[in-house]
């Protein structure tokens, strides 16, 4: 019922609308194909899509999206279609595919002076790929790479290639594999190096939602038409050194429109995704318990310099908690991953600790770092309200002054700051998703790869069980923990 | 009451940025006199107390202890602390701790006791105040009469020379103030030295060896009671004619 009363109005919306939207979702972060320039949407499907638009008498709408939610963003109605350097490999049944327009390459680029030339050089290397790319899918276990993907010493995952070149720059992974015509663009600013080899090809078609064959057909008409009168290979132009052919019609899609998505069970897929899940959850609770090891005394101590008679040092540790709350700590990890090689040159493949690898090191200083700076306010605030007639009555008794804060002020903090620290240490929990910037695998990063990939909402769903459990657990203990210094007041 | 003299303050002054609140006072307490300070509030009687065991530095002047200087280092400072007590208006008993480890906790972290006999004489000196049985109790489950009298044991398990109290009464009920009067005079009886800053002027009388008036301060008039308490000043005249 309610369904019928929201599509009669999109209807009257969209009636009293003259001209028809075709809203397109890309990722604004994949030149050739699509990205910012100048403050523009530029790309070469872009372009393809502004034509096609232009000549069905529609207005376009170009919308970046979330790679990650491409699938809630088409199935909601927000997009009309995913046009995007999109690889049908490995997704034919997810979406009502055009035909392939594109042949695609992928590919390993390299710093110019790496000893690494074949893929076979790869073997022990670590090798970067963006989060959700067919190529990343392929070096996995089951994939079609697998045979050069399990000759790697690690595959690192990364949100974006931006981060895979910066990381590759620095000497954290050895190689990235990537898209060919981004490897290109990549490779532009110099200092990279594509190898002859590729890893593999793939087709580009455009996503439409599935089911929806008579926009699919328009579209892939129109594009047709763009190919027979060369409007198609002028943009090819633009954007390719004649490689990448527009391939529309030659190559016939494999894609059966009968296919239907059967495949496992619903709860033996959620099966295997919790599984995939408990694996993240691990990573989850290694830079939980490390940061609050870490930070709980660490931000004792910025509290009491902060404290300090001293101007110097109380001064210092007012800038380094400002500076701790005022900024992203995305940034911070960013800065404690990438700030040994940019200030200082330091290869990071060099910077490991009894065998961890640095990303994960930078992680937990990076979080560490960022919560002492919370906690000491939230001790500062406790040891101010601890009344000043316990410090003389101390005092009086003949106590040092570290006899007095270890044995009478702390004790009393504790019980008092227990409740704000409780709320930090419950941020903490879900904080730890944002490990991601440097590619450390944990469960939201895993959860949100699941659900790329398998176009289902499961992953979050299972993944929001988990960390609500974890939180109902750590909210349990710190209440029961609350309730044993009930015995004061 | 001999004539040692323990403790003397000479000259002392207190100076706050807007306030002389100790102005060139001298006293000296000799051993085994009660002493009380008295007048009206503001009159700098509690910043004086608290000079004498250094909470508030004292801005010129000096106390002395056996006639020796205290200053310098904080460490010959606490050694100072160690030998004369303190009680405060609010009793200041630590809340985490139970009322057995309020009072053994600090002789036996100084090194004055070892444990056992700290717990020994803390145990005696509960029993003493009829409070043995709430040696396990946290300072919340007492009344205010009892956190001062445990306060004031509290004090008297370090083996103190002196104690000051510093309006041991003012924060109680009226009818818990009678408990915590009855064991300061049993103090005195027994001879410990004491400080008292008081608003109780009748108890005062009752106990006091010495009775000190302060008025902005500085020291009016010293004597016994029953002279002060027929001083021709008229500003000592017209205190005790309102408080009375």
């Amino acid at each position: 019922m309610t369904f019928f009363m929201v599509s009669a109005l999109v209807f009257t919306l969209s009636a009293a609308d003259a001209v028809k939207r075709f809203t397109v979702g890309f990722d604004a972060n994949f030149p050739p194909y699509g990205y910012v320039e100048n403050g523009e949407y530029r790309g070469f499907d872009l372009d393809l899509a502004r034509e096609v638009a232009k000549r069905n008498n529609w207005q376009i709408v170009l919308k970046p999206i979330n790679w990650d939610a491409k699938d809630s963003e088409l199935n909601s109605g927000m997009i009309d279609c995913i046009w995007n350097g999109f690889t049908i490999n490995g997704r034919e049944n997810s979406y009502t595919w055009s035909d392939p327009y594109v042949v695609n390459e992928q590919v390993v680029i390299v710093k110019d002076d790496s000893p690494l030339r074949k893929l076979a050089d790869l073997k022990g290397k670590k090798v970067a790929v963006q989060t959700d790319t067919p190529v990343q899918k392929a070096l996995k276990k089951g994939g079609e790479r697998y045979d050069l993907g399990r000759t790697l010493s690690e595959l690192v995952v990364v949100p974006d290639y931006n981060n895979a070149v910066m990381m590759l720059e620095a000497g954290s992974v050895d190689a990235i594999a990537m898209d060919i015509g981004v490897a290109k663009e990549k490779s532009k600013k110099g200092g990279l190096l594509i190898l002859d080899e590729i890893v593999m090809s793939e087709n580009y078609g455009i996503g439409f939602r599935k089911g929806d064959t008579k926009l699919r057909d328009i579209v892939q008409n129109t594009l047709l038409e763009m190919i027979d009168d060369g409007t198609a290979a002028r943009i090819s132009a633009r954007y390719f050194d004649g490689k990448n052919v527009v391939a529309l019609g030659r190559i016939k899609s494999a894609v059966s429109e009968d296919a239907n998505v059967s495949g496992a069970g619903f709860w033996d897929n959620a099966g295997v995704v919790t599984l995939e899940l408990l694996k993240g959850l691990l990573v989850s609770m290694a830079i939980f318990f490390l940061t609050l090891l870490f930070a709980l005394p660490l931000g004792l101590l910025v509290a009491c310099f902060r404290m300090s008679g001293n101007f110097l040092l109380r001064n210092f540790f007012r800038i380094f908690i400002s500076v701790m709350r005022g900024t992203p700590l995305m940034l911070q990890l960013l800065v404690w991953f990438f700030g040994p090689y940019y200030l200082f040159g330091i290869q990071l493949s060099k910077l490991s600790l009894f065998g961890i690898d640095y990303r994960f090191i930078a992680v937990i200083i990076g979080f560490s770092l960022n919560y002492a700076a919370y906690f000491a306010e939230i001790y500062r605030a406790g040891i101010s309200s601890i009344p000043r007639g316990q410090y003389e009555a101390a005092c009086v008794l003949g106590y040092t002054r570290s006899q007095t804060f270890f044995r009478i002020v702390l004790p009393q903090v504790v019980k008092r700051i227990l409740p704000p620290v409780t709320n930090e240490v419950i941020t903490l929990v879900k904080d730890t998703s944002l490990a991601f910037s440097l590619a450390v695998l944990e469960m939201f990063t895993i959860a949100k790869q699941i659900a790329s990939a398998s176009s289902t909402m499961l992953p979050f769903i299972i993944a929001g069980v988990f960390y609500y459990l974890f939180n109902f657990i750590v909210a349990g203990v710190m209440s029961a923990i609350e309730k044993k210094l009930n015995y004061y007041r | 009451m001999s004539n040692e003299i323990i403790l003397e303050a000479r000259d002392l002054v207190k100076e706050f940025p807007a306030l002389r609140a100790v102005d060139e006072v001298s006293l000296p307490v000799h051993r085994g006199e009660a002493v009380f300070i008295v007048g009206p509030s503001g009159s700098g009687k509690s910043t004086f107390l608290r000079c004498l065991n250094m909470l508030e530095t004292p801005t010129g002047g000096e106390v002395l202890f056996h006639g020796k200087a205290i200053a310098g280092s904080s460490a010959s400072i606490n050694h100072y602390r160690c030998k004369v007590g303190m009680v405060f208006q609010h009793f200041n008993l630590f809340p985490h701790l139970t009322i057995l480890q309020n009072i053994t906790l600090a002789p036996v972290k100084t090194g004055l006791l070892p444990e056992k006999k700290a717990v020994a004489e803390a145990i005696e000196l509960l029993e003493r105040i009829g409070l043995a049985d709430k040696a396990k109790a946290y300072p919340m489950q007492l009344s205010g009469g009892q956190k001062q009298r445990v306060a004031i044991v509290r004090a008297c398990a370090m083996h103190p020379e002196v104690l000051l109290f510093d309006e041991p009464t003012s924060a109680l009920d009226p009818e818990m103030v009678g408990e915590v009067q009855n064991l300061m005079k049993e103090l005195a009886a027994e001879g410990m030295t004491m400080v008292v800053v008081t608003h109780e002027i009748g108890f005062a009388a009752e106990v006091a060896d010495w009775m000190v008036f302060m008025d902005r301060g500085k020291i009016l008039e010293t004597g016994k009671p029953a002279v002060l308490m027929n001083s021709v000043n008229p500003r000592i005249r017209d205190f005790f004619s309102k408080v009375i």
